[in-house]
């Protein structure tokens, strides 16, 4: 069963008190699925979740990019730069 | 064309010999700084958290977008990591252009995306 390593920074950092949470998913999934999974797994992080976008191998993507192994993935939330 | 992106860790030291490329009539510099207040409360300083490579990526993405889009003739980018107290500066944008206009223009623009798409989080201290 493929496991995904997601980075959390900033508020969802804060919220989870750690920096990368891991999801199991029956079957490779879509940024949007793992997006659900996440939300299922971790209710903490659904405002986050909400607001923020995942990125994939340090790039923003769409809901519909499917998720191979090994793929970097980070759940960006609102952003505070400047 | 030159864009050049630093993320450094601390505040940004003052601006000492500014030097201008031949054929720019604009030189403009943009200095963030770290305000002593934040929702009426005094603040010491502020701890920034960058997705490091992520963040120099997307600076340099939006830098070239808005390079080409206005025609500048170059953009210095630098945004600090870790803490940076107060009266200290966090973010630095030099913009060259031909004419004052577009480089103004641009420096805006940048902001503004800044501020949505460079994975950088700011924590009051």
């Amino acid at each position: 069963m493929p496991t995904y390593t997601i980075l959390l920074f900033g508020p969802a950092a804060v919220a989870m008190d750690m920096d990368r949470v891991v999801i199991e998913s029956p079957d490779s999934c879509s940024v949007n699925q793992l997006k659900t999974l996440m939300s299922q797994n971790f209710s903490v992080l659904d405002a986050h979740l909400q607001a923020g976008r995942l990125a994939v191998n340090q790039s923003f993507v769409t809901g519909e990019t499917i998720i191979s192994a090994g793929d970097e993935i980070a759940l960006i939330t609102m952003v505070s730069g400047g | 064309m030159t864009v050049r992106v630093q993320l450094t860790d601390g505040p940004l030291p003052p601006i000492t010999n500014p030097s201008y490329t031949e054929g720019s009539g604009a030189w403009i510099a943009f200095d963030g700084i770290v305000r002593p207040t934040e929702d009426g409360q005094h603040i010491v300083g502020l701890e920034y958290e960058a997705y490091r490579p992520m963040a120099e990526q997307q600076l340099e993405i939006i830098g070239h977008d808005l390079h080409e889009k206005h025609g500048l003739i170059s953009m210095d980018i630098e945004h600090s990591f870790g803490f940076v107290p107060n009266f200290e500066c966090s973010f630095r944008l030099i913009i060259e252009s031909e004419h004052r206009k577009e480089g103004l223009v641009a420096m805006d623009e940048f902001i503004d995306r800044l501020k949505q798409d460079v994975p950088i989080w700011k924590r009051v201290k």
